[in-house]
C-alpha cells in the first residue's frame, strides 16, 4: 500500500476503567512514531466505572478530520463491547474478542442500557438466535467480518509464566494483547508496537517489559493460529518528527499558559475539569530549553483555584482580574448557568475575564459525557441587562490553542468577559500537534490600557472616544468597584445623564471591538468561494465538514463551508454577502433549534431554509454529513437528522 | 469454549469444586472475572486455581454480595436465587488500584 493511501479506522471498546484509555494511547503513539497523523475520540458514560466506553481512532498521512463507521477493525474484549459493536466493522474487516465472553447473555450485562438490550434481544429473536455475545460474533461473520477469538485467560497465564511477574501486574496487559493483535493484523510491525509501549510507560521499566512480552505473545499467537498480515504498512511521511499528543482540554490549557494566564478557577464538571486538572499538573512547569531561551523564562504555570461552586469560581476570577491577574474560569452548560449573574457584573464593572465553556448535551444535566452544541444562545445572551460580550467558537485543536490566547488578550484589551465556546467532542478528541502548529513565539500577550502607576487624578471609568478607559489594578490606587451604574470614578449613581453617557461608552467599546477584530477572524469561508452550495456551521464540526466537502466533491457536488468563528460582535456584512451568493444554504449544527441559523437571521435578515442536525450526543461523522447534504441537494428536503454511532 | 471445558468449568458443583471462584477469600476483577484477588494469600489468581485454604462462600440474607456473571452488587436473597441459574457469587469484587489512570473525570 502506498503511504498516501493509508486511511485506517479502528475502535477499542471495553468497560470504563478496564484499560481502554491506555490501549487507545498506545495505539495513537504507535502510528505517530510510524510517521502518521491521528485522531482518537472517546465515547464514555457518565457512570464513571464499568459501563461501556470506546475509543475510535483514525490514521492518515495528513491529520484526519473526522471519524466514521464502519471501521476496519474492532477490539472488543468484553461481552457488552462485542454486542455494541458487532455491526460497526466493515465487510473484509476484523473483530478481535475474548473467547471467555461468548456465552454471556444480554440480560446479564448489568451496565448495558435497557433500551439497547431490548433492541438487541429483538434483533436476535427475529433471526432465531440466542441473545448472547456468541450470536453477535456469528452475525459479524455472516456480514463478511473476520472474527478473531483470543483465549485471553490462557494468554495471560502465558505472560505470567514467561515474565515471572505476579498476576496482579500481568492482568493489566490484557488490553495490550488485544491491541497488539489488532495493530499487527493492520500491518504494523512488532518493533513499532514495542516502541510505543516503551514511550507510553516511559519510566516504568518492569511495566514496559511485561507489556512488550504480552505484545510479542499476541503476535506469535496471530502468526501461529490466524496468519499474519498480508503486508506491512509503509512508514508515514512524518517519520522521526517530534509530536505532542493532546486532547482539546489540554490544548486549551496549554494555550492559556502560553497566553500568560495567571489564575484559573473552576468547580469540577464534565467535560471541563480536565482542562483545569492539566493546568494544576503544570502549575510550575519547566520549559524545554529552546522555549526557555526564546521566551527568556525558565518556568511557566498559573495558580489554579478549585472553589466551592461555579458562582464562587467566576467571582474569584473576577476578583483576581480586578487585582490585576490575567484570569479565566472553565465550566460547562450547567455551571455556566450558575455564573450568569456574575457575567453581568463583569460587563457592568468592565472586568477582563475569560469563560471557557465546554458544551455538552443538555438541557439541564442532560448527557454529561456526550457531545452537544446547545449553548450558543446561552453564551451570547448570558447575563442580564444589555449584556454584550465577546463570544468566540473554536473549530479544532489548533484554533482552540490560539483562541485561548486571543481570548485572554481581548478580555484585557477590551475589559470585558470573553466566552470561549468549545465542546465535549473537542475536549475528548486526541490528536498530534507539531511544534509549528502551536508556536508560542507567535503568541503576543496584550494587556491593553493597563496603568501600572495611576496618578491622583486617575478615573477608572473615564469616558473615552473608543469606550475603553485606562485600567489600574486594585491596590495601586483607591478604587471603587461596583455592579451599580457609576460615575467616571466608580461611585454609584442613578443620575440620568451619567447613565446615558456610561451606556454609550460601553456601546462604543463594542464598536471598537467590532472594528479592531478583523472579519477574517470572525467568519471563514472554506473552499471555492464561487460554489453555489454553502454549508454553515461553527465549533468542532469544522474538520468534519471539511472532510465532508471532499466526499461531496467526489460525488460531483461542489460546496463551500462558512465557518462562524465570532458570534459577537457578529460579522454581519461578510456573512450576508456570502449567503446571498449561494443558491442553496444548509445549516449544520449539533443542537435542535438551529441556534446559529437563528442568530444569522437576527443579525443579517437572511433566512436559512435547510438543516442537518445531530442530537444524539455522539460525534458527528463526515460521511453522514455528506449523505445528508446530498439528500437535501437531490430532494430539496428541509431537514435531515443524522444519528450514527453507539 | 474448549478453554472452559479444559478448566473443568462445565456444570461445576460448587460444594465439590474447590476452586478460587467459589472460595470466600477470592474477589474477582470487576471487569475480567476470570482473574481475581485472594485475600488469604494476598495475591492474584485465576478463577480455576485452587489451594488448601479453600473455604466455600456462605450466602446469608441481609448481606451484600458481588455477582460476577452480572457484574453487579446483589443482596444475599438475590444471590441465593442467582446461584441456581449458574451465576457466580462472591463476597466482593476487586478493583485495580491503578484504575484512576484509566478513568476520565465525570461530574
Ligand atoms: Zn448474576
Amino acid at each position: 500500500m502506498a503511504q498516501n493511501n493509508v486511511d485506517i479506522k479502528f475502535l477499542i471498546g471495553g468497560p470504563q476503567g478496564g484499560g481502554i484509555e491506555s490501549a487507545g494511547q498506545i495505539a495513537l503513539k504507535t502510528f505517530i512514531l510510524k510517521g502518521y497523523q491521528v485522531i482518537g475520540t472517546r465515547e464514555y458514560q457518565s457512570n464513571i466505572m464499568g459501563a461501556h466506553s470506546y475509543f475510535t481512532i483514525r490514521v492518515k498521512p495528513e491529520r484526519p478530520g473526522a471519524i466514521n463507521f464502519p471501521v476496519d477493525a474492532a477490539v472488543v474484549l468484553d461481552a457488552e463491547s462485542v454486542l455494541t459493536h458487532f455491526q460497526d466493522v466493515k465487510k473484509g474487516g476484523f473483530m478481535v474478542y475474548d473467547t471467555t465472553t461468548l456465552k454471556t447473555k444480554i440480560a446479564n450485562i448489568a451496565p448495558m442500557p435497557k433500551p439497547l438490550k431490548d433492541r438487541l434481544t429483538a434483533f436476535f429473536q427475529e433471526r432465531g438466535l440466542e441473545p448472547t455475545a456468541e450470536s453477535a460474533v456469528k452475525i459479524a461473520e455472516e456480514n463478511g467480518v473476520k472474527t478473531i477469538g483470543l483465549p485471553m485467560k490462557n494468554l495471560i497465564r502465558e505472560v505470567a509464566h514467561k515474565t515471572g511477574a505476579p498476576l496482579s501486574r500481568v492482568s493489566k496487559t490484557l488490553n495490550t494483547i488485544g491491541l497488539a493483535t489488532t495493530l499487527y493484523l493492520l500491518g504494523v510491525e512488532a518493533s513499532w508496537i514495542e516502541k510505543a509501549i516503551a514511550v507510553h510507560f516511559a519510566a516504568k521499566k518492569k511495566v514496559v517489559d511485561m507489556n512488550v512480552e504480552a505484545a510479542k505473545l499476541a503476535i506469535n499467537y496471530v502468526d501461529e493460529h490466524i496468519g499474519g498480515p498480508c503486508c506491512f504498512l509503509p512508514e508515514g511521511p512524518n517519520l522521526g518528527k517530534e509530536a505532542m499528543l493532546v486532547t482539546g482540554n489540554e490544548i486549551v490549557a496549554i494555550g492559556k499558559t502560553v497566553g500568560g494566564l495567571t489564575l484559573q478557577t473552576y468547580y469540577p464538571i464534565t467535560p471541563a475539569s480536565d482542562e483545569a486538572l492539566f493546568l494544576e499538573g503544570h502549575r510550575n512547569y519547566d520549559l524545554a530549553p529552546w522555549a526557555a531561551e526564546a521566551l527568556e523564562l525558565k518556568k511557566l504555570g498559573s495558580v489554579v483555584l478549585q472553589t466551592e461552586d461555579e458562582l464562587s469560581a467566576i467571582m474569584a476570577a473576577i476578583g483576581a482580574a480586578v487585582a490585576g491577574a490575567r484570569s479565566a474560569t472553565s465550566t460547562s452548560g450547567p455551571g455556566f448557568a450558575l455564573m450568569n449573574e456574575a457575567i453581568s457584573l463583569a460587563i457592568m464593572a468592565e472586568v477582563p475575564v475569560v469563560l471557557t465553556l465546554w458544551q455538552r448535551g443538555g438541557p439541564s444535566t442532560g448527557l454529561p459525557t456526550r457531545e452537544g452544541q446547545q449553548d450558543l444562545f446561552h453564551a451570547l445572551f448570558s447575563g442580564h441587562g444589555d449584556n454584550p460580550k465577546i463570544v468566540v467558537a473554536s473549530g479544532d485543536h489548533i484554533e482552540a490553542f490560539y483562541d485561548a490566547i486571543k481570548a485572554l488578550n481581548w478580555a484585557e484589551k477590551y475589559q470585558t468577559p470573553v466566552v470561549h465556546l468549545v465542546d465535549k467532542y473537542l475536549a475528548s478528541t486526541i490528536t498530534n500537534v507539531y511544534r509549528e502548529d502551536i508556536d508560542p513565539l507567535k503568541a503576543q500577550i496584550e494587556r491593553g490600557k493597563l496603568v501600572e502607576n495611576p496618578g491622583p487624578d486617575y478615573l477608572r471609568y473615564k469616558i473615552t472616544e473608543d469606550g475603553i478607559s485606562p485600567r489600574a489594578p486594585m491596590g495601586k490606587v483607591p478604587l471603587v468597584w461596583t455592579g451599580l451604574e457609576h460615575t467616571e470614578d466608580g461611585m454609584p449613581t442613578e443620575d440620568p445623564v451619567v447613565r446615558e453617557q456610561m451606556m454609550a461608552k460601553r456601546r462604543r467599546k463594542f464598536e471598537t471591538i467590532a472594528r479592531e477584530i478583523p472579519d477574517d477572524e470572525k467568519a471563514v469561508l472554506h473552499g471555492d468561494p464561487d460554489a453555489k452550495i454553502t454549508l454553515v456551521s461553527w465549533g468542532s464540526t469544522k474538520p468534519i465538514i471539511l472532510e465532508a466537502l471532499k466526499i461531496l466533491e467526489r460525488e460531483g457536488i461542489k460546496a463551500n463551508f462558512l465557518q462562524l468563528r465570532i458570534f459577537y460582535p457578529f460579522p454581519t456584512e461578510k456573512v450576508r454577502k456570502i449567503l446571498e451568493n449561494a443558491d442553496l444554504v444548509i445549516d449544520i449544527e449539533q443542537n435542535d433549534l438551529g441556534q446559529a441559523a437563528f442568530l444569522i437571521r437576527g443579525f443579517t435578515g437572511f433566512t436559512i431554509e435547510h438543516f442537518v442536525k445531530k442530537i444524539t450526543g455522539r460525534a458527528l461523522w463526515d460521511t453522514e454529513v455528506a449523505l445528508a447534504v446530498k439528500k437535501i441537494v437531490e430532494t430539496g428536503e428541509r431537514e435531515v437528522v443524522v444519528n450514527g454511532g453507539a | 469454549m474448549q478453554e472452559a471445558r479444559r478448566d473443568g468449568e462445565k456444570s461445576p458443583s460448587r460444594s465439590t469444586v474447590k476452586m478460587c471462584a467459589y472460595c470466600k477469600y477470592w474477589r474477582p476483577n470487576v471487569f475480567y472475572p476470570y482473574i481475581g484477588y485472594c485475600e488469604k494469600h494476598n495475591k492474584m489468581t485465576f478463577d480455576t486455581d485452587s489451594c488448601d485454604n479453600f473455604e466455600p462462600i456462605k450466602v446469608k440474607p441481609g448481606e451484600l454480595y458481588w455477582c460476577s456473571t452480572c457484574k453487579t452488587r446483589v443482596t444475599g436473597e438475590e444471590a441465593k436465587v442467582l446461584v441456581r441459574f449458574g451465576h457466580r457469587i462472591h463476597r466482593n469484587a476487586y478493583v485495580d488500584p491503578d484504575i484512576k489512570e484509566e478513568l476520565y473525570s465525570v461530574f
